[in-house]
């Protein structure tokens, strides 16, 4: 057998950070052969994004130092080249791509001349050339009408098109090696395939390597032929996708296969009252122009949404961005301007000015997506969790409230100690369990989960989901389960509704829905997200 | 760190950890010290620079001069008027026999004129003005303290209201935003664009100059600057999920503007503190300087400054303002760069 493409033999990297030096990943070693596609597994902070940005040296070298090992590409030991040299290699024999394609791309440039600049610099071509290569490029990569396309910006493009013009610039070099980044984390479902489609045939017809970056473990199965997986920087299992998959041997890899959210479907009582009830709920957003505001269009974010949620139960809401599922959600919660008729707990609160609506906020509340943003940075623990208490609990003396707030952290799964302290100082896991305490020290009837744990590590999702299902059983509380990923609206939801461009496509029981759907939308979407 | 120290942290309030933090700045901590320290020296200058003892003994009845006026005849003088203690006659009454009295460190008040040096005015150091004399003859160490005090109280009180007024309208627009926004930004594009300086030349000849004038004239343009950047920090934080969580509670607009996004928009205003406050002085010392600031009597820096000019030989007068100036603007950035630092909760 010919000698691999890229070695990596015992390779450390490590930052030198005020507190000391930090080993981000430690002797780690893998082969990446011509053809091949390898796939590097871990959860955040394991050191996957280290060691591919080490591959290129994109590391701030002021700062991060490789103590041990090489990096072979073709024979030749990446670490020790100089500047000038290692230039020639990123770009031109080994390309990147990264998670996030509306960064990538600079909105003030036309998508053909960001692509024609690296032809121009690195294979000296004349602009004609260039020009007619960039097009040929883009239809490679599946864009329709590339000639067109090269005069758009990149805001005119979808998040699905903006990572194949990016895989396009990728490949204008033609490189032996594509790194990907977490390619497909922040598309939808569907997109997500046919970019990893895209990327296999490029594959096959250029006899690409390709190294794979990913949480996923899932999506590997399919596309990888060797999987690494990392963990705290270590390299704990390598195999064949095959072996690794019908064997794992390490306990962490198990692990992660074993995160898959088990069905937590909590027993609702037959017959249960309904709680939240909506009919023609609709949001349109006027597109104005002019000195006057004359109204040219209307988006219509959410159109003619009917719903019913009954006591103890969970609704899922499932559909792609955009579809106008977080919109619905803030339209139920009145905070968005929205029509149509809300009931719940029997208040008509669709015609409930905010003040009338307030003492009602204390039985509907949300969580969010992202613990980052969801907690306030200059508010501690104890600040955060029991803001509302002393809204909706006037009469609680100091004591009780302490009382309260402890019992219901407990409850999270949170130690009393962390009270004084700053969300910053937490996980994103333990962040997202602060923001589910807020919401529970109200006793609420009603929660919506806005993609609650769609920001969180697979094994972290888990106890999230575990947390919420016993939460609900306990309390009989009623979830709005607002989320794109199908797996876990499938485990934790009695009933769902599929959006698309606003509107509902299918509603139903989870089972039947998702099992033998009806509308040809949700077939897609199923296949995509469970690979059945 | 060891673990029990660690705990201590976490156990400890959120203003405790702040003061710790402030404290970790050793130049900025120090600076603070000392600022406080001349700040209060400066508040019981009545005490410390005064033409009037602090205490007499006239005829075994004690007499405070100092918080009290009493006619020269209390103490066996001619006059109905108060009593001028520099006067050799009284000095001679309220110390001939058992009478006595104790004179402040400084027997000088801001305005007492020397009228005994022997030296013409402005007079260099000497044993009896330790920072020489200004052109009419008061003492340059007396003007220094009190022109000090005013300064500094002036540039709190200025500061303090542009702050107030700043975040307010800020908060408002950047809350609100929408049409509330549009108007009010207007409003502030006319306003600002009003000829500061000329107004106050032209309010300094309508009304009697006062300090109040000042702080009114000052403040009523200060806040636009700060304005604009809690406006920037409301209008991002507005769409946060934080303050979504919080309207979703049930909050008032006024308690998500006051607990969730003001805390979150402090940045620009804790950073441009120790600015301001330094530049309230500067401005004060310049306008004095131009003879548009406070009434001529008034002690002040600028003042100092201008004569300074004026007797360009007498170096006592604009050397010893200059490093007055130049000690409180250093002393107040060093203080504002700590306290920045001590509010910002991501750093420990």
């Amino acid at each position: 057998m010919s000698e691999a493409l890229l070695q990596v033999e015992n390779l450390s990297v490590t930052f030198r950070t005020q507190q000391g030096d930090v080993e981000a990943v430690r002797d780690i070693s893998f082969d990446i052969d011509r053809g091949q596609t390898v796939a590097l597994v871990g959860e955040s902070g394991s050191g996957k994004s280290v060691t591919a940005l080490s591959i290129l040296r994109l590391h701030d070298e002021q700062v991060v130092s490789y103590p041990a090992g090489t990096i072979r590409y073709d024979g030749k030991n990446l670490l020790t080249l100089d500047e000038d040299t290692m230039r020639a290699y990123r770009g031109g024999k080994i390309a990147m791509i990264f998670q996030e394609p509306m960064t990538s791309l600079n909105p003030v440039h036309k998508i053909g001349a960001q692509l024609k600049e690296s032809l121009l610099v690195h294979k000296q071509l004349s602009p004609e050339e260039a020009t007619a290569n960039a097009v040929s490029l883009l239809d490679r990569v599946g864009i329709p009408d590339p000639q067109q396309r090269m005069n758009d910006y990149p805001h005119t493009l979808s998040g699905g098109q903006r990572q194949r013009v990016m895989i396009a610039m990728a490949l204008a070099c033609k490189p032996d090696l594509l790194i990907a980044d977490e390619p497909t984390t922040a598309l939808d479902v569907t997109i997500q395939k046919q970019i990893l489609e895209l990327l296999m045939d490029l594959q096959r017809e250029e006899n690409l390597s390709i190294l794979l970056i990913t949480h996923n473990l899932n999506l590997v199965r399919r596309y990888a032929d060797r999987v690494c997986v990392m963990q705290h920087g270590k390299l704990v299992e390598q195999a064949d996708s095959e072996t690794l998959f019908a064997a794992p041997e390490d306990d962490y890899t198990k692990y992660l296969l074993d995160s898959e959210p088990d069905s937590r479907i909590a027993t609702v009582q037959p017959e249960s009252e309904s709680i939240v009830s909506a009919q023609n709920v609709r949001c349109h957003f006027p597109i104005t122009r002019g000195f006057f505001n004359k109204q040219v269009d209307v988006v219509k974010a959410v159109d003619d949404v009917d719903l019913q949620l009954h006591k103890g139960e969970t609704l899922g809401i499932v559909g792609e961005s955009g579809s106008g599922k977080t919109t619905l959600g803030m339209a139920l919660l009145r905070l968005t301007e929205s029509s149509g008729r809300i009931r719940f707990r029997g208040h008509p609160i669709s015609d409930y000015a905010e003040k009338q609506m307030r003492p009602l906020r204390r039985y509907f509340q949300v969580v969010f997506q992202d613990p980052f943003s969801s907690l306030s940075p200059r508010m501690t623990v104890d600040q955060i969790v029991s803001e509302g208490l002393k809204l909706h609990f006037p009469d609680m003396t100091r004591s009780q409230r302490q009382h309260k707030i402890i019992e219901t952290l407990d409850e999270v799964g949170l130690d009393e100690d962390v009270l004084w302290r700053y969300p910053h100082e937490f996980s994103g896991g333990q962040r997202q369990r602060i923001a589910i305490a807020r919401t529970m020290v109200l006793e609420p009837e009603v929660v919506m989960l806005d993609e609650p744990t769609s920001a969180l590590d697979v094994s972290v999702q888990k106890q999230v989901l575990t947390l919420l299902a016993d939460l609900q059983q306990k309390h009989q509380l009623s979830y709005l389960f607002i989320s794109h990923d199908l797996r876990v609206v499938k485990a934790m939801s009695h009933r769902v509704i599929v959006m698309r461009s606003g509107k509902i496509v299918e509603a139903g029981d989870t089972e039947q829905v998702l099992e033998h759907p009806a509308a040809d939308y949700t077939r897609q979407l199923a296949e995509a997200a469970l690979y059945s | 760190m060891s673990a029990q120290v660690q705990k201590q942290i976490v156990n400890l309030s959120p203003s405790q950890r702040a003061w710790m933090r402030f404290r970790s700045n050793r130049r900025g901590y120090y600076s603070l010290w000392l600022f406080s320290i001349l700040l209060v020296l400066s508040l019981f200058a009545e005490v410390l620079c005064n033409d009037k003892p602090l205490l007499i003994s006239y005829d075994g009845e004690w007499y405070s001069p100092v918080f009290h006026a009493y006619p020269e005849t209390t103490f066996g003088g001619d006059f109905e008027t108060e009593a001028d203690y520099s006067d050799p006659y009284v000095r001679e009454l309220i110390s001939s026999g058992d009478n006595w009295f104790i004179d402040p460190l400084i027997p000088y008040s801001y305005n007492t004129i020397n009228f005994v040096s022997e030296l013409p005015n402005p007079a260099p150091p000497s044993e009896n003005n330790m920072l020489g004399t200004d052109d009419r003859g008061r003492d340059v160490f007396a003007r220094l303290l009190y022109g000090f005090r005013i300064s500094v109280l002036f540039a709190l009180s200025l500061t303090a209201i542009g702050v107030l007024i700043g975040i307010v309208a800020g908060a408002v627009q950047g809350y609100f935003s929408g049409k509330t926004d549009l108007v009010m930004q207007r409003l502030i594009e006319v306003w600002s664009s009003m000829p500061e300086l000329y107004l106050l030349i032209i309010f300094s000849s309508i009304f009697q100059p006062s300090i109040w004038l000042l702080i009114i004239l000052l403040s009523m343009f200060g806040w636009m600057g700060l304005s604009d950047y809690v406006r920037a920090e409301f209008l991002r934080g507005r769409n946060l999920d934080y303050v979504r969580a919080a309207k979703a509670m049930g909050l008032s607009n006024f308690a998500i503007m006051r607990h969730h996004l003001l805390p979150n928009s402090m940045t620009p205003v804790i950073t441009f503190l120790p600015f301001r406050i330094s530049g309230s002085i500067l401005a004060l010392t310049s306008l004095d300087f131009l003879g548009l600031g406070v009434p001529p009597s008034t002690p002040s820096l600028g003042e100092l400054l201008s004569q300074g000019k004026e007797n360009i030989e007498a170096w006592w007068l604009s050397l010893s303002t200059f490093l007055v100036l130049v000690g409180t603007l250093m002393l107040l950035i060093f203080i504002g760069e700590a306290l920045r630092e001590a509010l910002d909760t991501r750093k420990n």
